[in-house]
């Protein structure tokens, strides 16, 4: 019995390590062309010899990593070169040349260094971006829209989705780490606010008191910062718990850019790092099909070659300017861009969140009890809300099989037969409106959710009446009907 | 099919690698860069009062000039945090185990209890709160000195660093009052 258990949950681990976070070699290679972007132009490549030289050697105080096996901070001659690589392994994983090589020392000589930086005090959350950028450098992200592609003349169409499920994890459990530390040290108690406290350190001590951090000096309205506490701490526990569940992975990583937007306004502090990293989760809902014809042409074309060269110049020219000279806050204002894309996502397209990423557009069937009222209106509903037309129906009584269970919606999609709270939660998150956030409680155990749906199935004629024969489509719905 | 069972076995390593680092950065010190997050943990608060910690930077110039100086203008382009850090392992160095919240301490001294206190003092609190040597500690205090002068544009001749804490008011953050806890100079 136990061994059997624990079967089950290893396939099911197994399954979600390989087919969970599913994406193809182009969407890969988009990606990897705007993570590279990000951090070239919007959030800056780290230079470790300008911090390195503001601070004395002697504040030599290694953390238990990598600079552990280091008695002291590296001469300067060491960060201008190792910067110098870093520049240029940037532009090597931007261009797609070398790709892998390229990621891979890049990310370590800054993981390295972040280790010499945090050595004299100052810690950051970046870590998880150096990590993102040296494991996906083993997803194929260099087998598209990259100079090595067009350099192998061979296409590479393999892709391991396995290492976007790391990420996710590694994600995740980095966010617990921090939510269970406040939780341990008492954050949830109601007889005071901490959230309140680090603003106001924030604010006095360390002198953040840009952006809207003055108007919270005098809001002293209790309930908000109680509430504020324990968003943090669910928030940040509850990424663990939902990166098993792609769909919620994606919400809470909107969740996240709402979060930091509001940190970066109240409290001054920029997560601007983690922007990139949560595009991950969104690339597969892109098509990339024209954005793969039009590279074809490019690379055929010498003209068009050269014109994207001087292209990338007058685009590094320009954000030098902004940077440099008329020093525009490049990163706050990705952070911005995520927060308002957020509330976007949010508020005015909720089914994107929830949308399937393998064959989201492939027609459905839904059969339903073509007898019952219920059922009946739950079709008319998803009608309604199926502006792309994704779903078909059919009558459970036009079934030619002989077990036909009449007291469960069926979805048939992909082959596969799904019934109860799962086929119900299946289609409504791909329906308009702010219907798709009832999918957030697949995070309710099966048996729980199956037992509501039975119970309700098993009233619903004495609820909501019978009908003596099936429903009758209407002339306009007729094609939707099998 | 090898591979993907290399693959699962790797990803039960890293979940055990995921908690142990967790365990170990929560009983002696984050590993950083790691998969630990630097998270705010407690500010001790009673809703109405808190506390909080600073450093006041006294110089004197050659022409017996005194005056102070704002320590995020000075720390520039690293944080005040990294500073703060900095001055307590060179000049307060117990009072940064004295400063860690009083919540946690408890599993502290079940660790202790567990494990003994001369490994609990070797591989946990020594790790913890590391000390610098004589030999770092007047490097930094030069460089505290050359860098006060050079931004104030004055020949310094002493400075005086005073550890407060500050007692604020948590609904105006009015300074209710402040308290030396300790000072160093050099």
């Amino acid at each position: 019995m136990i061994f059997s258990a624990i079967h089950t949950i290893h396939k099911r681990f197994e399954h979600w390590i390989f087919n969970a976070y599913s994406t193809n070699v182009n969407q890969l290679g988009l990606y990897r062309i705007l993570f590279a972007s990000a951090i070239i132009f919007l959030i800056g490549i780290p230079q470790y010899n300008v911090k390195i030289a503001a601070f004395p050697a002697g504040v030599f105080n290694p953390p238990p990593f990598f600079s552990f096996f280091f008695s002291d901070i590296p001469p300067l001659w060491y960060f201008q070169w190792t910067d110098g690589l870093i520049c240029l392994g940037f532009l090597f994983v931007l261009l797609g040349l070398f790709t892998r090589s390229a990621g891979v020392i890049t990310a370590l000589l800054i993981i390295i260094n972040n280790g010499f930086i945090f050595s004299t005090g100052k810690i950051d959350h970046s870590f998880l971006v150096w990590f993102t950028l040296f494991i996906l450098s083993f997803s194929g992200w260099g087998n598209a829209f990259s100079i090595d592609s067009i350099i192998q003349r061979k296409a590479h169409n393999r892709t391991n989705n396995w290492i976007i499920s790391l990420l996710s994890l590694s994600i995740g459990f980095s966010f617990f780490t921090a939510g269970m530390i406040k939780f341990l040290s008492g954050w949830l108690s109601l007889s005071d606010s901490m959230l309140r406290a680090f603003y106001l350190r924030n604010f006095y001590i360390q002198q953040k008191q840009d952006y809207l951090a003055p108007y919270f000096e005098n809001f002293t309205f209790q309930p908000f910062w109680e509430l504020g506490d324990w968003f943090t701490i669910i928030f940040e526990v509850g990424f663990l718990l939902v990166v098993f569940i792609p769909a919620l992975f994606r919400f809470y990583t909107l969740l996240a850019l709402f979060f930091h937007g509001f940190v970066l306004l109240m409290m001054n502090i920029g997560f601007d790092t983690f922007i990139p990293m949560y595009l991950l989760f969104w690339i597969p809902l892109i098509d990339t099909s024209r954005a793969q014809k039009t590279f074809e042409a490019w690379i055929k074309n010498k003209k068009k070659i050269i014109g994207i060269v001087i292209l990338l110049v007058g685009v590094y020219g320009i954000n030098w300017w902004l940077k440099d000279v008329a020093s525009l806050p490049l990163s706050d204002l990705l952070i911005f861009t995520g927060l308002l894309g957020s509330l976007f996502i949010l508020f005015i397209r909720p089914q994107l969140i929830f949308r399937e990423v393998n064959k989201p557009d492939e027609v459905k069937i839904i059969m339903f009890d073509g007898v019952c009222n219920l059922c009946n209106g739950f079709v008319q509903f998803v009608i309604q809300r199926d502006k792309q037309a994704i779903f078909k129906f059919k009558p459970l009584q036009d079934s030619t099989s002989d077990d036909t269970d009449l007291q469960s919606i069926i979805l048939v999609k992909d082959g596969e037969h799904l019934n109860k709270s799962k086929a119900f939660l299946e289609i409504i998150r791909n329906l308009h409106g702010f219907w798709p956030y009832l999918y957030l409680t697949i995070i309710i155990p099966r048996p729980i959710r199956d037992a509501v749906y039975v119970f309700v199935a098993n009233n619903r004629y004495k609820w909501f009446g019978k009908r003596d024969t099936c429903m009758i489509p209407t002339k306009e719905l007729k094609d939707r009907f099998l | 099919m090898a591979g993907v069972k290399k693959i699962t076995v790797f990803f039960y390593f890293f979940i055990i690698l995921l908690f142990a680092q967790f365990g170990y950065g929560l009983v002696v010190r984050e590993c950083y860069p790691g998969f630990m997050m630097p998270g705010f943990s407690r500010i001790d608060n009673d809703g109405k009062e808190y506390v909080t910690y600073d450093y006041i930077l006294w110089f004197e110039t050659k022409q017996a000039q005194r005056d102070t100086i704002n320590l995020v203008d000075f720390a520039s382009p690293l944080s005040k945090i990294a500073l703060g850090r900095a001055i307590d392992l060179a000049f307060f160095p117990t009072s940064i185990q004295e400063t860690y919240n009083g919540s946690q301490k408890k599993y502290y001294s079940i660790i202790k209890a567990l494990i003994g206190e001369k490994f609990y003092q070797r591989n946990i609190i020594s790790v913890r709160n590391p000390k610098m040597s004589q030999e770092q500690i007047d490097e930094f205090s030069s460089w505290v000195k050359a860098r006060v002068a050079r931004q104030q544009n004055a020949d310094v001749q002493s400075i005086h660093i005073e550890k407060i804490s500050i007692v604020r008011d948590f609904v105006s953050g009015d300074t209710l009052s402040t308290a030396l806890l300790n000072d160093y100079d050099f």
